[in-house]
């Protein structure tokens, strides 16, 4: 899975973002989301909605950088899925509901998830999002537009960006640009490529104006895989059962052998007596 | 025991109706979704039913396999006496996990989709399987009861015949499940096959039940350390004053301490509701035992903290509470109260510190799930009374199942 040879990805340029939502609205009509009902000014920044949802898979968030009592910046970011390299959420589904394709989007399918929520816990950026007022409730989050990829047309919300903030492309290519672009405007950009090596790399690049941290984003990710962290206690398992399972064997066979030879010799004794 | 009425009092008259609304609760909650009875979000998305009846249930079934382990593996005899209340304890423990996991889930009818779609990687579903088999075994350790009081002796025949193999084949499955290869799997077999042969020709009749106990006890090792498992993939949402890469072990050494507490605990409390006086030398010399397990698990849980923080203790208001209550009231006091001399001989002290050391754990497993996890910048999650009623009932269900077949069935032995 480590190889990203062949998988797509975006690179997301903050610094190119003006705002539209164009994104926002070009990702509900491809996947027919529903609108949803928001409120003016639902935390940092102007964003609307405040969040994702199961009825949202991308976001425009908004921050204004402030000095001196002033505004000088507003910088704008796409919140999505970063389809991860090595997904937490694929580590963590019980039945392999989610699914990272061969070509990057991490998919989730319907059929087999049992609604458990330990994706939702699992992944580090809170993607994941659930139908919590449905009888048969859905994870919802953006799929990289997977059914569009497949038939080789970009993702909708990459088509929908008129100023080049969102770049599709393969993985490997967007690297190379996204550190071309830092080098060439040490100013300009904040010099780090969000994703390059968190959690063990993910397809969706970010760079911009101001740290990720800014739009609560986790600034103290592992830069490997969180599947990481479970693998040792699942390996350890055979180990473990058949280890305890001899340890216990041995010891109860002792244990009672002496219980039976004791009550042998006062048996023994009792018939003698 | 001739007499076998069940006597419904004023106590039940309240389980019964926390049962009534509970169940009502439910049926709020299947036809208008979880965000109708709970306060689960986008961020919070697990609470109160993971962290009590789930998290905290599973612990505290803990005495079956602790008292198993005591009288069968190591052969204290003596306590044969509570070694029945504690299976049936786990057993229904176990029954009402799974009816509380299944309220939970969003799509409950599919979890039977765990038996069929793998996932290795997933410590979620070490734990589904393990519920599973141990279910299994321990409704296995619990059926001779069912056989003695119906007489059922052709059953039991069958039994003391086929549940070693059975046993025997569901470790090796367990293993062949989580692992993938057939070769591990087939080791398993063999070691445990050789063993129920040993036993059938050298120790006395009747120790071929040996491979139910080994087998409920892997699982249950197993499973308790998989709940800690479960925690681990979460490093940046889960407080340091919990995280730990240890976490597995930390749950698994608390598990087997609140065993013996539990099994204490509820043989004070059950010989004073049924009126069958235990042996005091019974609850004495578990006492005995009780504060080598506190030692064990505080010295490892406070390890574990140190190296992750180092001492620095930082965190949220609550989340200090929290980790103080669970360090000092759940292990150093019961620990100091269970050293004085003579302590364990004074019935009332071994079943306040077995209490404030039960108290101590169910605080780790609603630390772990739900106060220690915080998301910056969201409010921390707080039940619903709608999630805290539902527990209740399903506390209340299971109550109530116990009191009647501790009445119905041979559960407590005759002395
Ligand atoms: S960002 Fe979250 S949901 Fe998306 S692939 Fe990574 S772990 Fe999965
Ligand atoms: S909620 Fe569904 S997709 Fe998410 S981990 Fe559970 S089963 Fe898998
Ligand atoms: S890739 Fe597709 S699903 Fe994802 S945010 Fe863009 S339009 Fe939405």
């Amino acid at each position: 899975m480590k190889t990203t040879i062949n998988q797509k990805g975006f690179l997301i340029d903050g610094t190119k973002c003006i705002g539209c939502r164009a994104c926002q609205i070009a990702c509900k009509q491809w996947n027919e989301l529903p609108a949803e009902k928001t409120e003016f000014f639902g935390g940092d920044g102007y964003q609307n909605p405040a969040d994702l949802s199961s009825k949202t898979y991308t976001l425009i968030k908004y921050r204004e950088v402030i000095k001196k009592d002033k505004l000088v910046d507003w910088v704008f970011h796409k919140d999505q899925c970063q389809h991860c390299l090595e997904p937490a959420c694929v580590s963590a589904c019980i039945v392999g509901a989610l699914q990272k394709t061969a070509a990057g989007p991490v998919v989730w399918e319907d059929r087999r998830c049992i609604g458990c929520r330990y994706c939702m816990l699992a992944c580090p950026y809170n993607i994941p999002k659930f139908e919590w007022y449905s009888i048969n409730p859905d994870i919802k989050k953006c799929t990289l537009c997977s059914d569009r990829i497949e038939n080789g047309l970009p993702p909708a919300c990459a088509k929908a960006c008129s100023t080049g903030a969102i770049t599709y492309g393969s993985r490997d290519e967007l690297l190379k640009e996204a550190k071309k672009r830092l080098k060439s405007g040490p100013d300009t950009y904040y010099q780090h490529i969000y994703g390059e090596d968190e959690v063990g790399g993910t397809c969706v690049l970010n760079i911009s104006s101001i740290p990720l941290e800014e739009f609560g984003y986790p600034g103290n990710l592992p830069k490997e895989s969180l599947s990481t962290t479970t693998d040792p206690a699942m390996k350890s398992i055979p180990g473990v059962v058949i280890g305890l399972g001899a340890a216990l064997g041995i010891t109860a066979f002792i244990v009672n052998k002496h219980k039976k030879q004791l009550s042998e010799e006062s048996q023994s004794q009792g018939d003698q007596s | 025991m001739s007499n076998r009425n069940i006597e419904f009092g004023k106590g039940s008259r309240v389980l019964f109706g926390l049962i009534a609304i509970g169940a009502f609760l439910i049926g709020v909650r299947y036809i208008g979704g979880l965000g109708t009875v709970t306060n689960l979000s986008d961020k919070y998305p697990w609470g109160l039913w993971i962290g009590i009846d789930v998290l905290t249930g599973v612990s505290l079934a803990a005495g079956g396999f602790t008292l198993a382990a005591i009288v069968h593996i190591f052969g204290k005899e003596k306590y044969h006496a509570v070694i029945r209340p504690a299976i049936l304890t786990a057993f229904l423990g176990y029954i009402f996990v799974a009816l509380g996991l299944i309220v939970d889930l969003g799509r409950g009818w599919n979890i039977w989709h765990v038996i069929f779609f793998w996932n290795r990687d997933s410590a979620m579903f070490e734990v589904g399987w393990c519920v599973l088999l141990y279910l299994t075994i321990l409704a296995l350790e619990f059926a001779p009861v069912i056989f003695e009081e119906y007489g059922l002796n052709s059953w039991q025949e069958k039994w003391g015949k086929y549940s070693p193999w059975l046993s025997i084949i569901l470790v090796s499955w367990f293993v062949f499940v989580m692992t993938g290869y057939p070769w591990y799997a087939g080791i398993a077999f063999i070691i445990l096959a050789i063993f129920y042969f040993t036993y059938r020709r050298s120790l006395p009749k009747g120790s071929t039940v040996l491979l139910l106990i080994i087998a409920g006890i892997i699982f249950s090792f197993e499973h308790q350390s998989s709940l800690g498992t479960l925690f681990l993939i979460v490093p940046t949402k889960l407080s340091s004053l919990w995280y730990t890469p240890y976490l597995p072990l930390n749950f698994l050494l608390s598990a087997i301490m609140v065993g013996l507490a539990m099994v204490i605990f509820e043989s004070s409390l059950s010989s004073r509701v049924f009126g069958f006086g235990l042996e005091k030398d019974v609850i004495t010399g578990l006492a005995k035992k009780l504060p080598w397990l506190i030692i064990v698990t505080a010295v490892v849980r406070l390890y574990t903290l140190y190296q992750q923080t180092g001492f620095v203790l930082e965190g949220t208001p609550a989340q200090l509470f929290f980790l103080g209550l669970e360090i000092i009231a759940g292990l150093l006091l019961p620990l100091v109260m269970l050293l004085f001399p003579g302590a364990s001989d004074s019935p009332k002290t071994v079943f306040y510190a077995a209490a404030m050391v039960i108290a101590g754990v169910v605080i780790n497993r609603v630390s772990v799930s739900m106060v220690g996890i915080n998301i910056p910048d969201i409010p921390a999650y707080v039940p619903h009374p709608g999630e805290i009623l539902i527990t209740l009932g399903i506390i209340s269900a299971g109550i109530m199942t116990f009191y009647v077949m501790c009445t119905k069935l041979p559960v407590f032995e005759k002395h």
